[in-house]
């Protein structure tokens, strides 16, 4: 599935959340097992955390620090030049948000925020759950040059249940009732 | 794709992990550590709730028993009664508070557990040694105490906060999605950590002029916290993050 994009529809409670979860090691499967492959080496979910850039919920960036101080933690936690950071800003239209607390952003602008330190070490997957929900049209334009850079460099998998994210993949994953129902290219 | 084979699967070494000690290791230990340092000083949360009670504490027990100069087990005792309960108090919130600001899977996608351990430790033992180096002097001075060997104090105390530091981090992590967490973090530390408390008991008796020696309490004071810390080390993955199949 490199250089590509997957996109994960369903209803709500389907469990689209629940499978970006799976695939980051954030929760264990009660059936089967979760493997990364990459050119035919394998990884466990927490092995391939250095490949894999997720923004989802309930994975919130520090309300007490500035945006800055939030992707400096990133960097330190992925080994990233520092430097990284400003460019980031700049690309998610935060840069005069910068030193303002987290607390004080808006839904968009915390979403935006959430991109850069999912991007910040410039992933091989991006995971993206409801990525235009909270997003303006400038927003979505971001979203739009994001995948398809990232789509450039490897895998993108979206959840979401707005049928405008279609186009976010050339493969469809629908989740049903009883879990992946259908496929599609 | 913009990078090869090679150096995206270099990447992931067999663990998947960076390794203790190394560069990169300390580097995440230090920006956990300065986090929760920075979020401490702009909240000031923890260290206010820990010196409230000790003040208070402190207060009750003045009020209640007066000098206590020729009653230096007593004075150990109540000593440790107040740092320990103030202790729990201030590290009940190392890990619920990034539960609750749902932080705390930020940290398990990005971070090493062995360095959010020890980075949360070193917080937590900032905080302890801040909360220790404010309650004991208060102490000696409103109980009327002489401490006939300060080092003696000071290496039970120290000692026995990094013990507590330890112990309450690991055990923190494992409680943060409890629903009574705060109370349960002392209850479930006590056993864990009372070995430790009753050297840290002895050797404080004995700096108060309770007995002539406590070389051997605080010997096994050291060496119960080192282990703590290893422990601490080695287990937290366990505890901290999801089990693979």
């Amino acid at each position: 599935m490199e250089g590509t994009g997957v996109v994960i529809l369903g209803p709500n409670g389907s469990g689209k959340t629940t499978l970006l979860r799976l695939l980051c090691g954030l929760l264990m499967p009660t059936e089967g097992r979760i493997r990364w492959e990459l050119e035919g080496e394998t990884f466990s979910p927490t092995q391939a955390r250095s490949l894999v850039g997720a923004v989802l919920p309930d994975c919130e960036p520090y309300d007490e620090l500035t945006a800055t101080e939030n992707l400096q933690l990133v960097a330190d936690f992925r080994g990233i030049d520092k430097r990284r950071i400003g460019e980031w800003l700049e690309r998610v239209q935060l840069n005069h948000a910068a030193h303002q607390p987290v607390r004080t952003f808006s839904s968009g602008m915390r979403w935006r925020l959430k991109l850069a330190m999912a991007l910040l070490h410039e992933p091989l997957a991006l995971l993206l759950d409801e990525p235009t929900a909270l997003l303006d049209r400038q927003g979505r334009q971001l979203v739009d040059e994001v995948i398809a850079e990232q789509k450039r460099r490897g895998l993108v998998l979206v959840a979401t249940n707005d049928e405008r994210d279609i186009a976010y993949g050339e493969e469809q994953i629908i989740l049903g009732d009883k879990g992946i129902g259908e496929r599609h290219r | 794709m913009a990078k090869s084979k090679s150096s995206w699967a270099t990447k992931v070494s067999a663990k998947g992990t960076v390794e203790p000690f190394h560069a990169g290791w300390w580097r995440q230990v230090v920006a956990i550590a300065r986090k929760d340092v920075l979020i401490e000083w702009r909240t000031r949360h923890a260290v206010i709730t820990a010196l409230a009670f000790a003040l208070v504490s402190l207060t009750v027990a003045s009020l209640s028993v007066g000098s206590l100069r020729d009653e230096p087990n007593l004075s150990a005792g109540i000593l440790w009664v107040i740092l320990f309960f103030a202790s729990c108090l201030s590290l009940s919130r190392a890990f619920t508070k990034e539960e609750d600001a749902r932080t705390a899977d930020f940290l398990r996608l990005t971070a090493e557990p062995s360095a959010v351990f020890f980075g949360k430790f070193l917080f937590n033992l900032l905080l302890l040694t801040l909360v220790a180096f404010v309650t004991v002097p208060l102490f000696l001075a409103v109980m009327a105490l002489t401490v006939k060997v300060i080092r003696w104090l000071v290496v039970a105390v120290g000692m026995a906060m990094a013990g507590m530091a330890a112990i309450g981090t690991m055990v923190g992590a494992m409680l943060a999605k409890a629903q009574s967490r705060a109370p349960l973090l002392g209850v479930a530390a006590f056993p864990l950590f009372f070995p430790a408390l009753a050297a840290a008991l002895q050797a404080t008796a004995a700096s108060f002029g309770a007995a002539p020696d406590a070389k051997d309490a605080l010997r096994f004071l050291s060496a119960y916290t080192g282990a703590a810390v290893l422990a601490g080390l080695l287990l937290f993955e366990a505890v901290w993050s999801t089990p693979e199949r």
